[in-house]
């Protein structure tokens, strides 16, 4: 057996959903700021498109109208307050004659306590106490967080006080500090904010610092630059090594008769005449086998008749590559065939020349 | 009839004696509510509309609440109130235990009272006086 809807029914379902939109589904954000503001925003548009009213008071009363409405492109998203101490807030939200919230609360609920300034940091052994003016609140915590340059996370460290010590500290290295208080839920409530964080001190041997990050950039540049330094240092090394075989190339360097001529200096301490007349068979140069082809024998050959041997025509012979025979040829006896060495002369023969000495002349390497 | 006389004088005095709350140990209070009592406490939309202004005004407020049924909450946590009578009795001198006589009417009540979550807003507000009591 079905039964009809009492007539009343629907508009009791509309009351009823109007009552709990009324009440749940206005969105809200309130910050307390150090005490000193009370901001409170809203998220919710209505869809007439009209702007908000809201009213507040401070302790008991509700009946003034916001003074400082936050505006968002021209509609009204928040208020702000100025705080009257530690107290009650009582607000409502109105669209028209529609309340959307009404709310009774602690603005310490909704703390946001003020960022810490003038942050000291004091060095005592291994230890450093950071050090800052409390706010006058109870229920508060002051968190510190520390780090050096090679650590890559902050340390924490909190005190019912501004007045935190921290212990076994090097003091070599340089250390970064922060603080920022918070409220103690005991005391606030779990809806508090964190205040921001101070302005980072960086000190070393308790001297303050610009930046702990030179620490790092300076290892780093060192360890760069010695890298570059030995690599330039390589270079350089492979550059001579390159430019000596360049010079062998262009400039060979002059061989040492020594290894040329076996035993000229050993046996005949450099007297070449000498060491011809040993070797006078020998029609040719032995080559060294082990030495470079630019290691070419560089030869000047001079013999010089004396000087009051009649002037004779100079006859310039060109010797091997890189010997050369300048001789003067004495006048000698006409009747001499030529071809045939005049009488009392020697003749030298070497690298396939024959050459002609007197007892006046001398070969000159 | 003399001797009820004497039982109701004396009440008097007692209630006299501890209506002020100005003499107690606020450092031991503020350790047992860290400790012990705030763990009976806790709300979710903590709304509240009583104040107090100093610590002996608070305590007498939280006590009121704790201890004497409202219309519309005829009692809170039995371990809530015992415990904050154990505190104020340990802290405060002269104060004296009063619900000795009402514990057993208030355990038959019990059964007939509303639940916990109709006494929500006397817990929103004892939350909000124990709160203020710790930061003053």
């Amino acid at each position: 057996m079905t039964r009809a809807l009492p007539p009343w029914a629907p508009a009791a379902v509309f009351l009823l959903a109007h009552l709990i939109g009324a009440g749940g589904a206005f969105e809200h954000q309130i910050i307390n700021f150090n005490f000193e503001t009370v901001q409170v925003t809203w998220d919710a548009s209505p869809p007439s498109g009209t702007n908000l009213t809201f009213l507040y008071g401070f302790k008991e009363k509700n009946d003034s109208e916001c003074p400082n409405y936050l505006l968002q492109n021209g509609r009204r998203v928040g208020c702000l307050l100025v705080a009257e101490g530690d107290t009650i807030l009582n607000f409502s939200v109105w669209n028209g004659t529609q309340c959307l919230k009404n709310r009774s609360l602690w603005i310490s609920d909704y703390l946001k306590p003020s960022s810490p300034r003038g942050l000291r940091v004091l060095w005592r052994e291994e230890a450093v106490t950071v050090t800052c003016p409390d706010l006058p609140w109870k229920g508060l915590l002051y968190e510190v967080q520390y780090k050096s340059s090679f650590d890559g996370e902050w340390q924490p460290k909190a005190e019912s006080t501004c007045n935190v010590t921290i212990q076994d500290l090097d003091a070599e290295k340089c250390y970064s500090f922060r603080a920022r208080v918070t409220a103690m839920k005991s005391s606030y409530g779990s809806t508090t904010y964190p205040s921001d964080w101070s302005e980072v001190i960086h000190q070393q041997r308790g001297q303050p610092r610009d930046s702990c990050q030179e620490e790092r950039v300076f290892s780093k540049s060192v360890l760069i630059y010695g890298l570059a330094a030995l690599l330039l240092l390589l270079l350089l090394v492979l550059c001579v090594w390159k430019l000596q075989r360049v010079k062998r190339l262009l400039m060979p360097s002059v061989p040492d008769p020594k290894a040329t001529f076996a035993g000229l200096f050993e046996s005949h301490h450099g007297n070449f005449q000498e060491w011809i007349k040993d070797t006078q068979n020998l029609t040719h140069l032995q080559k060294v086998e082990d030495r470079e082809p630019e290691d070419v024998l560089m030869e000047g050959l001079e013999v010089q008749p004396s000087k009051v041997e009649a002037e004779t025509p100079v006859t310039t012979m060109a010797g091997p590559p890189g010997l050369q025979t300048v001789e003067k040829e004495t006048s000698g006896t006409p009747s001499q065939l030529p071809g045939r060495p005049p009488q009392g002369e020697e003749v030298l023969a070497l690298g396939g020349f024959r050459f002609t000495m007197s007892d006046n002349s001398y070969v000159m390497l | 009839m003399v001797f009820f006389r004497k039982i109701f004088i004396l009440q008097l005095v007692g209630l006299v004696l501890t209506s002020n709350f100005t003499d107690c140990d606020f450092e031991k209070i503020r350790m047992d509510y860290l400790n012990i009592i705030s763990k009976d406490l806790t709300c979710t939309d903590c709304d509240a509309t009583l104040r107090c202004e100093d610590q002996p005004d608070c305590l007498t407020k939280i006590e009121r609440l704790t201890l004497h049924p409202t219309p519309g909450c005829k009692s809170l946590p039995e371990e809530l109130a015992s415990r904050t009578e154990a505190t104020l009795e340990r802290s405060c001198p002269g104060y004296y235990r009063k619900q000795k006589n009402n514990a057993q009417a208030m355990k038959k009540r019990k059964k007939r009272e509303d639940t916990i979550k109709r006494c929500q807003k006397i817990v929103s507000n004892l939350i909000g006086l124990w709160r203020r009591f710790m930061r003053l």
